[in-house]
């Protein structure tokens, strides 16, 4: 007897299947008639107007000095489109200095997030947004030493800084320095907990974004070592890690907050691979093998949360194909990929679930996507410090930030 | 931007957001072929503005807004109607939907819910709209709907016969 989340699951299936969409062109004469409608009613409108007008303005008075009403027009960013991505660019107000390249944005949802520089050689203030990256502040917080900061969003809003000296805050706002308590195992991933991988070991990891480091997950996936981990549960709650069973590429998935992991090995490719990512949406799950470099050697597809998996695509010897970053499986159903600097386009995109990409014209370069907790970030935008981040994969909004 | 790149922005929103918009009002109306209007609405008025859509800074948020709005005020004006035309008749359903695999139990199910938790059900399950989302969305407290989630499943599955549930966890 299936449960209720499944059952719902599948409700939702059934119900986007019944969904019609008719062409635009339906809508389109829709809106025509829209239109008509409006004018009939302006010119209307504009006939009392006139009429009321005429006497209001007793023309035959003397008028004083008039009165200056119109705003002027809102200013308005150029939009980049192709390919049915679209990148808003800068608005003509202000950019937050970073002082230094970008190194790190992440966000929480779809309006608050930080940005953090390269600490070279010290390191510089975050910057915060609250408004999805419109507008940047100096944040109330700043790593210290010079070793690497990772910034850690959580669920619920919360922030956790891990640098040489751990801070956390509950809402972006308030910063405080965390004590971890001594380590102990955990039997499972709390609510408000994040998974981390250990390296070398490959240990997964439970962090609370108060406490931080909690310990080590009783139960492991199933590998010989965890090389990634994602940084927030998919929409059913879902857990995905990514690694090496022996020398194959494998992905684990828990779906009880880590009580139990279930693995699936997948294909070798000839190149030795280094890591394994996973990107979903719904049902539809990407595993993507890595080599060293980061560029792509196997891209495994699954249309069924995860169960089973089809290679898509498997690199010939020595011939790793040049994406980096995440790869972003879009609403409609293609996946997104980028190679930084690639010609003639930074964008790809697969309408055959990794087996091939088209570039996408028309849209600025890039050099990689990352997943962040609410949605991705793609830097090196323009060729420069730039970023953008977007909930989806589809909409992105340039950060004001640089 | 020209008109020509105008209607090729319409075109990719089209395709990109029509489903998801039409998910999440379902929320609203439980009926799909009236959500499937409303949105196609939404989208005809975003097309018969002077310059579309070119203005607006979350072009799927504001036909999510416009769409509402016009199941909230259609939903007036039927509250209206029943109350002078129907008032001692016997409420009919006059739109039955088609029967399915998914539809006989759980969405007849969902639909006699209360409003205020098949909303939270419809926009979390259907929509695939984390909690912090449908909160801002119903603007509502997250706790509350994370409480609306949980009594929603218990509703749910009390109606549901044989079907048991799993206290998950929501997304936040």
């Amino acid at each position: 007897m299936p449960d209720l989340e499944t059952k719902l699951a599948r409700s939702r299936s059934a119900l986007l299947d019944e969904i019609e969409q008719p062409p635009l062109a339906v809508v389109r004469r829709r809106a025509t008639r829209i239109r008509r409608r409006r004018s009939v009613a302006a010119g209307a409108t504009a006939l009392a107007v006139l009429g009321v007008i005429g006497l209001a303005a007793r023309p035959w008075h003397q008028d004083g000095p008039p009165t200056v009403t119109a705003t002027d027009p809102p200013a308005i960013a150029p939009v980049y489109r192709g390919g049915g991505i679209e990148i808003i660019g800068l608005s003509p107000t202000a950019v937050y200095d970073l002082d230094g390249q970008i190194a790190e944005v992440e966000f929480a949802d779809r309006d608050n997030g930080f940005a953090a520089a390269g600490c070279a050689p010290r390191c510089p203030e975050l910057a915060r947004t609250t408004d999805g990256g419109l507008s940047w502040h100096e944040a109330d917080v700043r790593p210290t030493g010079g070793g690497p900061v990772d910034l850690l969003a959580f669920p619920g809003g919360h922030w956790l800084l891990d640098g040489d000296l751990d801070r956390s805050s509950p809402d972006g706002s308030a910063w405080r320095v965390v004590n971890p308590p001594l380590a102990e195992p955990q039997a499972e991933i709390g609510p408000g907990m994040l998974l981390r991988v250990e390296q070398p070991g490959g240990q997964v990891v439970v962090w609370s974004w108060d406490r931080g480091r909690l310990g080590d997950l009783t139960t492991q996936p199933q590998l010989s070592t965890a090389r990634w981990v994602a940084p927030a549960p998919t929409a059913d709650g879902a857990w995905w890690v990514g690694g090496l069973v022996g020398t194959n590429p494998a992905v684990s998935v828990s779906r009880d907050s880590g009580r139990s992991w279930t693995t699936v090995t997948l294909a070798d490719p000839p190149d030795p691979t280094d890591s394994v990512t996973v990107s979903t949406l719904g049902t539809e799950v990407y595993a993507v093998a890595r080599d060293e470099a980061g560029q792509v050697l196997g891209i495994y597809h699954s249309a069924d949360g995860g169960k089973t998996f089809t290679t898509t695509f498997l690199a010939g010897k020595g011939a790793a194909a040049p994406y980096t970053g995440d790869l972003v499986p879009l609403l409609d159903g293609r996946l997104l990929a980028l190679r930084g600097n690639g010609a003639p386009s930074s964008w790809w995109v697969s309408e055959d679930d990794g087996r091939s990409f088209d570039p996408i014209p028309d849209l600025p370069a890039a050099s990689s996507i990352r997943r962040t907790y609410a949605g991705y970030v793609v830097y090196g935008l323009f060729s420069g410090s730039w970023a953008a981040f977007s909930p989806n994969g589809t909409n992105w909004q340039k950060l004001q930030v640089n | 931007m020209t008109r020509d790149q105008g209607d090729r922005a319409m075109e990719e929103l089209y395709h990109a957001c029509y489903r998801r918009l039409v998910a999440q009002v379902y929320a609203f109306t439980t009926d799909l072929t009236e959500a499937q209007d409303v949105v196609q609405e939404a989208f005809a008025r975003a097309l018969a503005r002077p310059r579309g859509l070119a203005d607006v800074d979350n072009p799927e948020a504001w036909l999510r807004t416009v769409a509402v709005n016009v199941v909230r005020r259609r939903w007036r004006r039927r509250k209206l109607l029943d109350a002078i035309l129907l008032r001692d008749r016997p409420v009919a359903r006059t739109v039955e939907p088609a029967p399915g695999p998914e539809r006989a139990d759980l969405r007849d199910a969902l639909a006699a819910l209360p409003p205020s938790f098949r909303e939270v059900v419809v926009l979390h399950y259907y929509a695939d709209l984390p909690v912090d989302e449908v909160a801002a969305m119903l603007g509502v407290p997250t706790g509350t709907v994370k409480s609306r989630l949980s009594r929603a499943r218990t509703a749910l599955a009390g109606r549901l016969d044989g079907y048991r549930t799993e206290v998950t966890r929501a997304r936040s």
